[in-house]
C-alpha cells in the first residue's frame, strides 16, 4: 500500500480521491497500479491517491472513509472492476461518510483493461486514461437524490411447481397477498409425478401434497390455474398484469369429486400426468391430490360442447351439484402487482430428436419421467414397473445418462440431476425386483449435492448396479428385446447388450413458451434458453428488470433441494421490496429542456422502456420508468434531452482525457 | 429435365447395372442425364482424409467441365449415384462456395481451364427423386411391388459427416428417404435397425474378417425382419454385403441390389437384375403375369 498526497495549486474547488484496486492478481499482474497512483496525482483536482489489494473489502472501504474525512474529499474514484459489480458498494461508503453517493464513480480497469490486454506498459497507460476520464466526470457530477415512488404490496408468482409453491407460501406467510398463476389445471408441477426423491428416498407426494394443500387454503394466496400471462406493463412496485384464465367447465366450488362424470364419459385419451402410459377420460382430474381439487373438461377431446352429441356428464342425475358448466368462459383478470417471481420450470427434451435411440418407435424405450410414473405407487403400474409393450416385469434394464445433455448436437450443458435420479431409479427398481440386472451407461458421474456421492456409492456397491462408462451409440428393438450398442471406455471394448427395457435420462430444457413470456416481461434469456440472472454470484435470483425475480429450473437445470432454496431466496428478495413504504429509483435519468423540444417524437420511438410521452406537444420523461440508457439523448435532433450526470460537457471532457488532451 | 451426371469409377467398372438401370428409369421419368465430359476421379479416400486443397483438384476439374457443359444445356445441377462420389463432390463444392481464399487458390493453380464459379449444385439421385416428389413417382409406377419387403440400407457416406454443414442427404441418425422411395414403388420397408451401421468399408482389402463380422450382422438383422432384399445406394457397401452373403449359407443370405434396379423394375423398364433375381421378385409379388 502506498499513499501519496499532492501539494500543488488547484484551479478547481473539487477535491478528488482515487483508489486503485489490485483485485488480487486480476488487475495488478497487467496494470502497474503504483504508476497509476503517481500519474493520477498530477491531475489538478486529485488531492489523494493510493492503491490497495482489495478496495471492496472492509479494510479497503475504511481507507476510503479515512481519506474522505482527513482530506475533506468532495468526491472519489475507485479504479477497479465493472460498476455492475461494486458501484453500489462504494456509493454506500460515500453515503455513510457524508458524501452524496453520486460523487463516487468507478473506472473499470479490470474487464475493460487488465482482463483483455497482455502488454503491461500499454495496459497501464490505458488504466491511467480511464481513471483520468472518470475524474473528469466526477468533478462535474451533480449531487442527486434517488427518486421515491409508492408500490403495490402484492406479489405475482408465475408457475405452480415446487418453486412457485415455495415462493408463494413464503411471501404469503409473511403477510402479503400473492397471485399464483399456473398454466396447467393443477399445481404441483413435475414433482407431483415423482415416486421418491434422492438422496433420502422421501416420498415426493408426502413432501409436496401438504404444501399444495397449504396453497389451496392460504387466505393470502389467489390461485389461478389454467391461466397464462397476457402482458405485463409498468415497473418495479407498479406492475400492471393481465392474466387470461381459460375455462375449466367444472366449478371447483360445487364439484364434490364423486367421479360419476368420469364413469359416464365415453371418450378416452392418453394421460399427460402418467406421461402417456395410461388413459384418462375427457372429463378428468389429473391425479387425486390435484389442487384445485376438481375435475375439468379437456375441450379438444370432449364431444359434449354440442349437447346433442353427448353432454352426459352435465345431466342432473350424473352431476348432482350441477358443477359441470359448458358455458364457462375465458376470463381476463387484471392485477396491480409490486413484485414478480418467475418459476416456469422445465420440460424434458423431445426424444424424437435423438433418432439413434428410437424412443418414438420402440415401446420399451422410455423416458426417465415415464419410469418415474412406473415406479410410483399411484402410477399406471401400481408400484412395480412393467414394460409398456407386454406388461411384463423387466428383468434387465439399461439406464442411459446424458441423453441430449453434454452433447454439441443437442444441449451442450449438463442437466445436473440425471446421474443421481438414474441411480435412484436403479436402487428403487432393485428393491422391487432383487434379481434384476441393471446397467447404467454414464459419461461421468456428477453427483454434486450434499450426501449425493454416498448415495451413488451405495447404489454401485450395495445394489450391484453395473456402471459402464461410455456413450450408447444405438438402441433398437429386435425379436422382442431392446438391444444396445455402446462402448466401455474403461475396458476399451465395444459393448452389445440385450435388455428388456431402456430408460433415457433426457436433458432438461426450458418450458415451452418461455421466450414469449420473457419478452413480455423484458427479462433476458441465456445462451441455452434459460432465464438469465443478473449476476451469478451477486444477484443470483434477480432478473435484469428490477422487481422480477427468478426461481427453480426456469433459471437453470437443478434438483428439488436447490429449487426450493432458490425459491425461498427469490421470496426473501421480493419481501425486501414489499416491506418498504417507498421504493427508490436511480436519479440519473433523462431530462427534457421544453424550450428546445420541437415535439418530433423521435425519442418516443427509440425509448426501450416506454418512459417518454408527449404532453402538450413536448416530450416528458416518466422518471421512474427511465433507466438512463441515453438512447433518447443521442437521438434528439434539437439537443433538448440530457442525461443527469452524463451531460455533453461531461462526455466531452471524458473523451479529452481518453485521447490524452487532459 | 436435363441434369449433368457424374458417374465415378465403380459405375463404369464393377457395377454397370447401377448406371444402366438408372438411365432406364430416368428415360421413363423424363430426366435426361448428360454425362460430364472428361470427368476425373472424385478423389475418394485421400481427399476425405485431409484438408489439403490439392487433394480436391480432381473434383474441381470435373466441376469446371460440368460448368462449361452446363452452360450449353442450361443447368447447374450435377447428379451422382455413388455415395462416396456424392460425399466428396458435395464437400468440395461446399468448401469452394464458403471459402473464397480456397477458391482463388484452386483457380490460380488450374491455369489450363476456365475458372470455377461455384454455382453448381451437387445432388444425389435419391434427392433428385425426392425433389421430383415420391407422390408423383407413385403415379408412374406400372408394376407396384406389393408384398415385397425391402430392407433400406444407407451406409455412411450419404449421411456423415455433417461437415461442412449440408453434406447429409437426410437425418444422419434416422434417415427415411429410401423408405419413402420403397413405399412409392408399392413395396414395404422393413424396420431395419442396422440401416446406418458401418459395412466395414475399405477393411475389405486387408482385414476382410472385419467386413464379414459387420455384414453378417447387417444381413442377419434384415433376415430377422423377413426382408426379401436389401436395397443399397452404395457400390462399396454392395460389394461388402455381397461378400458377406458369400460367407453365409444360402438359407441365411439376403440378396443385395441397387435401389435404381428396383425402381426400374417397378417403372416397367429394364432393371438389369439377374434373370433369377428378377423372377424371384416378380414371383414374390404374385406378378408372374409380368414375366
Amino acid at each position: 500500500m502506498s499513499a501519496l498526497t499532492a501539494h500543488r495549486e488547484r484551479p478547481t474547488k473539487e477535491k478528488i480521491g482515487v483508489f486503485v484496486c489490485h483485485c488480487g492478481r486480476n488487475i495488478a499482474t497487467t496494470v502497474d497500479t503504483k504508476r497509476v497512483v503517481e500519474e493520477i496525482l498530477k491531475h489538478p483536482a486529485v488531492v489523494h491517491a493510493e492503491d490497495y489489494d482489495y478496495v471492496c473489502s472492509s479494510p479497503g472501504q475504511e481507507l476510503i472513509e479515512k481519506a474522505i474525512k482527513e482530506k475533506r474529499l468532495t468526491g472519489f474514484i475507485v479504479a477497479a472492476c465493472s460498476p455492475s459489480l461494486h458501484e453500489t458498494t462504494f456509493r454506500e461508503v460515500a453515503e455513510r461518510t457524508g458524501l452524496n453517493p453520486y460523487k463516487c464513480e468507478i473506472a473499470n480497469i479490470r474487464e475493460q483493461d487488465s482482463w483483455v490486454h497482455e502488454d503491461k506498459e500499454k495496459a497501464t497507460e490505458k488504466a491511467i486514461k480511464l481513471t483520468k476520464s472518470a475524474v473528469e466526470k466526477v468533478i462535474r457530477n451533480e449531487e442527486l437524490e434517488p427518486i421515491k415512488v409508492g408500490l403495490y404490496k402484492k406479489a405475482l408468482v408465475i408457475g405452480g411447481g415446487i418453486a412457485g409453491i415455495r415462493a408463494a407460501l413464503d411471501i404469503a406467510d409473511a403477510g402479503f397477498p400473492v397471485v399464483l398463476v399456473e398454466k396447467g389445471s393443477t399445481i404441483g408441477g413435475h414433482m407431483a409425478k415423482l415416486a421418491e426423491t434422492f438422496p433420502t428416498l422421501d416420498c415426493a407426494s408426502c413432501i409436496l401434497t401438504p404444501l399444495m394443500s397449504a396453497v389451496a387454503h392460504h387466505s393470502n394466496i389467489r390461485l389461478l390455474t389454467l391461466s397464462e400471462i397476457m402482458d405485463v406493463e409498468g415497473y418495479l412496485g407498479n406492475f400492471h398484469v393481465r392474466i387470461k384464465k381459460n375455462p375449466r367447465y367444472v366449478d371447483p366450488e360445487k364439484c364434490n369429486l364423486c367421479n360419476d362424470c368420469v364413469d359416464i364419459c365415453p371418450v378416452t385419451v392418453s394421460s399427460e400426468f402418467d406421461e402417456g402410459l395410461s388413459l384418462r377420460k375427457a372429463i378428468y382430474i389429473p391425479f387425486p391430490q390435484a389442487v384445485p381439487s376438481s375435475y375439468l373438461i379437456d375441450l379438444d377431446a370432449c364431444l359434449g360442447m354440442n349437447p346433442i352429441t353427448c353432454g352426459k356428464c352435465a345431466e342432473p342425475d350424473i352431476c348432482g351439484p350441477e358443477a359441470v358448466n359448458f358455458d364457462d368462459q375465458t376470463e381476463i383478470i387484471e392485477e396491480d402487482i409490486g413484485v414478480i417471481v418467475v418459476a416456469t420450470g422445465y420440460e424434458l427434451y423431445n426424444p424424437e430428436n435423438i433418432g439413434e435411440y428410437g424412443a418414438d418407435k420402440y415401446l420399451d424405450v422410455i423416458t426417465s419421467l415415464q419410469f418415474e410414473r412406473l415406479l410410483s405407487p399411484s402410477g399406471p403400474a401400481v408400484g412395480i414397473p412393467k414394460r409398456p409393450s407386454d406388461e411384463k416385469i423387466p428383468k434387465r434394464i439399461a439406464f442411459i445418462h446424458c441423453v441430449g445433455s453434454r452433447d454439441e448436437r443437442h444441449q451442450p450443458y449438463c442437466s445436473h440431476i440425471c446421474c443421481t435420479y438414474s441411480a435412484k431409479h436403479a436402487l428403487l427398481f432393485k428393491e422391487l425386483v432383487p434379481d434384476a440386472d441393471i446397467y447404467s451407461f454414464y459419461i461421468d458421474i456428477r453427483a454434486v449435492g450434499k450426501n449425493y456421492e454416498d448415495f451413488i456409492r451405495r447404489v454401485q456397491e450395495e445394489a450391484g448396479v453395473h456402471y459402464i462408462r461410455g456413450k450408447v451409440s444405438r438402441i433398437y428393438e429386435q425379436d422382442g428385446k431392446v438391444k444396445i450398442f455402446g462402448v466401455d471406455t474403461l475396458l476399451n471394448k465395444r459393448i452389445e447388450i440385450e435388455v428388456d427395457m431402456a430408460v433415457l435420462a433426457l436433458s432438461m430444457v426450458p418450458a415451452h413458451g418461455i421466450e414469449d413470456l420473457a419478452s413480455k416481461m423484458r427479462i433476458q434469456i441465456d445462451g441455452s434458453g434459460f432465464l438469465q440472472e443478473l449476476h451469478p454470484k451477486l444477484h443470483p435470483v434477480e432478473s435484469a428488470t428490477s422487481g422480477i425475480f427468478l426461481a427453480g429450473a426456469a433459471q437453470s437445470p437443478k434438483d428439488i433441494q436447490d429449487t426450493v432454496a432458490q425459491a425461498s431466496a427469490a421470496a426473501s428478495k421480493a419481501l425486501g421490496i414489499l416491506t418498504q413504504e417507498k421504493i427508490s429509483h436511480i436519479p440519473t435519468v433523462a431530462t427534457v429542456d421544453t424550450d428546445l423540444c420541437s415535439g418530433c417524437r423521435l425519442c418516443i420511438s427509440v425509448c426501450p422502456y416506454g418512459a417518454i410521452k408527449l404532453i402538450d406537444e413536448k416530450a416528458e420523461v416518466k422518471e421512474v420508468l427511465c433507466e438512463g440508457c441515453g438512447a433518447c439523448v443521442s437521438t434528439c435532433p434539437s439537443d433538448a434531452i440530457s442525461l443527469r450526470n452524463h451531460t455533453d460537457e461531461q462526455v466531452s471532457s471524458m473523451l479529452k482525457a481518453l485521447v490524452g488532451e487532459i | 429435365m436435363e441434369v449433368l451426371y457424374y458417374p465415378g469409377c465403380s459405375l463404369k467398372n464393377t457395377y454397370p447395372e447401377f448406371e444402366k438401370s438408372t438411365y432406364a428409369a430416368c428415360e421413363k421419368l423424363g430426366i435426361n442425364l448428360v454425362e460430364i465430359p472428361e470427368w476425373n476421379c472424385c478423389g475418394v479416400v485421400p481427399s476425405l482424409a485431409t484438408d489439403n486443397v490439392m487433394r480436391h483438384l480432381g473434383a474441381v476439374r470435373s466441376f469446371i467441365n460440368a460448368q462449361e457443359k452446363g452452360k450449353e444445356i442450361g443447368t447447374n445441377v450435377v447428379v451422382t449415384l455413388c455415395s462416396m462420389c456424392y460425399n466428396v463432390l458435395k464437400r468440395v463444392n461446399l468448401i469452394l462456395k464458403e471459402q473464397a481464399d480456397v477458391l482463388k487458390n484452386v483457380n490460380d493453380f488450374i491455369d489450363d481451364q476456365p475458372d470455377y464459379v461455384p454455382e453448381l449444385e451437387i445432388v444425389h439421385f435419391l434427392n433428385l427423386l425426392k425433389n421430383v416428389g415420391f407422390d408423383k413417382l407413385k403415379e408412374r409406377i406400372v408394376i407396384p411391388l406389393r408384398g415385397l419387403k425391402v430392407a433400406p440400407y444407407y451406409g455412411c457416406a450419404l449421411l456423415r459427416p455433417d461437415r461442412p454443414k449440408g453434406v447429409p442427404i437426410d437425418d444422419p441418425e434416422n434417415p427415411t428417404v429410401i423408405e419413402n422411395l420403397i413405399r412409392s414403388i408399392g413395396a414395404e420397408p422393413a424396420e431395419f435397425p442396422f440401416k446406418t451401421e458401418c459395412c466395414g468399408n475399405y477393411h475389405i482389402v486387408f482385414e476382410p474378417g472385419i467386413v464379414e463380422m459387420r455384414t453378417k450382422k447387417i444381413i442377419g438383422s434384415a433376415r430377422s425382419e423377413k426382408a426379401d432384399v436389401i436395397l443399397s445406394p452404395c457400390p462399396l457397401c454392395t460389394y461388402n454385403l455381397q461378400h458377406g452373403n458369400e460367407t453365409l449359407d444360402r438359407s441365411e443370405q439376403v440378396p443385395v441390389i441397387f435401389f435404381t434396379q428396383l425402381l426400374a423394375l417397378s417403372l416397367g423398364v429394364k432393371s438389369h437384375l439377374s434373370t433369377e433375381m428378377e423372377n424371384q421378385i416378380l414371383k414374390k409379388i404374385g406378378g408372374e403375369k409380368f414375366v
